[in-house]
């Protein structure tokens, strides 16, 4: 799967959802998020990648790059609003400014599962898509059988 | 030496624990307090001591500060688990605060207080006075108390006023032995609460005290006798006794007030139990 992919694309992949557990952090410190945040992460990214190889296989460079966008799309937009955004409202300094944030926060934290589920979940699907995205622009997985054809042209 | 445990489980509602003392305990050597301020948290921290006899333990929101879950630890025992609740801007905030009356002696070390989600999102290192650990044999070290009192907020945020006070005693050996006896009582406007043997028996809404058995069977019996009491303004404490052949000891139990099946406060608390 890594060779037709390509290693440069797995490597991305892979800082991709390294990035995705980093930046929460930045937010909040909580080791236990961070454990929720990991493995959701890593579920996510290892289904995306061996779930879209096998879907988008032999389907074509234009297909390809449709779906690479839209998981693009679907990926940051999960990211932002089950991710970072609870993130966000739970914390002190927001939510003291506004009272919706406030009640917000009160209905995550109620059961503290709540918010570790809603970041696992969130960080998972948004792993899933982002790296869809990135191993749906290899183009031998597109057309795998470009190289043999070129194999075969060079002689 | 095989200690053979008979229960004899007594509930006196009228008659308060004989011998039993008014607390002894005011803290009145301050350490603190101190304030904690990470991640837009705040709030206050305080210990106290009484010549080595008693500790206390302190935490207090900060005005105009949110709803704040945090723990205090001392290695392996909870000195305060509680949720802060909301403390509007013009108002004093309340202290929560657990007072421990102990055999052994206190000095100024290091703590762990932690706080956030899932309260381990920032972590301070307070000084503040410990124990020694308990594990021994003593029957003749007086009275054991644990006071939890003081204002925490649930899972959902709502305010409760909580106050009790566990006071464990050994009577003097006769015939059969030693008799351990465990005291609770409620305090000042406390809201009504029952004490029970475990968590998953007490109702949705309603407010339980549960005291660890900690893995004794004769402690768990004890404590299922006594369970469904419920201490009121008007019937403000229940009393259970053990009978134990040979000397108790000395150990650490997790004491827990729940609202539901969620714990509201915690901490740890000294108790005579029996030999096993």
């Amino acid at each position: 799967m890594v060779e037709l992919i390509g290693v440069p694309l797995t490597l991305g992949s892979v800082a991709v959802t390294a990035i995705e557990v980093l930046v929460p952090h930045a937010i909040t410190t909580s080791h236990t998020l961070f454990a929720w945040q990991l493995v959701g992460a890593i579920m996510g990214a290892v289904l995306g990648y061996l779930r879209t190889s096998f879907a988008l296989l032999g389907k074509g460079r234009p297909a390809c790059l449709a779906a690479s966008a839209r998981f693009v799309f679907v990926g940051i937009a999960v990211y932002v609003l089950f991710v970072l955004g609870p993130l966000v409202v739970a914390a002190p300094s927001f939510a003291e400014r506004y009272l919706w944030a406030r009640r917000i926060r009160e209905v995550l934290l109620a059961p503290v599962l709540l918010l570790n589920a809603l970041e696992f979940f969130g960080v998972a699907v948004a792993a899933f898509c982002l790296t869809s995205s990135i191993v749906a622009l290899s183009s031998r997985l597109a057309d795998p059988n470009a190289r043999l054809y070129q194999r075969d042209a060079r002689g | 030496m095989k200690t053979s445990l008979s229960m004899g489980a007594l509930l006196l509602a009228s008659l308060p624990l004989v011998g039993h003392a008014e607390p002894r305990c005011k803290g009145d050597r301050p350490i603190g307090p101190g304030i904690t301020r990470q991640g837009g948290y705040s709030f206050q921290y305080q210990s106290t001591t009484r010549a080595g006899y008693c500790v206390g333990y302190q935490l207090r929101n900060n005005p105009g500060k949110v709803w704040t879950p945090a723990i205090w630890k001392q290695g392996d025992e909870i000195l305060i688990d509680a949720n802060l609740p909301e403390c509007a801007m013009e108002r004093d905030c309340e202290w929560v605060s657990v007072v421990k009356t102990i055999a052994d002696p206190t000095s100024s070390g290091g703590t762990v207080l932690s706080y956030g989600i899932n309260k381990d999102e920032f972590k301070d290192h307070p000084a503040a006075y410990v124990i020694q650990p308990p594990e021994r044999r003593s029957a003749a070290v007086g009275e054991l108390q644990t006071v939890i009192e003081g204002l925490v907020a649930d899972d959902d945020h709502r305010k409760i006023r909580i106050g009790v006070r566990v006071t464990s005693a050994v009577k003097p050996p006769g015939p059969e032995g030693y008799r351990l006896v465990y005291f609770f009582e409620r305090l000042g406007d406390s809201v009504d609460l029952s004490v029970l043997a475990s968590p998953s028996e007490n109702r949705p809404d309603a407010v339980a005290l549960v005291l660890d058995s900690g893995g004794s069977e004769a402690f768990a019996n004890a404590m299922r006798k006594v369970s469904q009491s419920v201490l009121t303004s008007g019937r403000s404490y229940a009393q259970v006794e053990v009978e134990a052949r040979g000397l108790p000891m000395i150990r650490s139990r997790l004491l827990a007030i729940y609202r539901g099946s969620k714990p509201i406060a915690s901490t740890t608390a000294r108790l005579y139990v029996p030999a096993e």
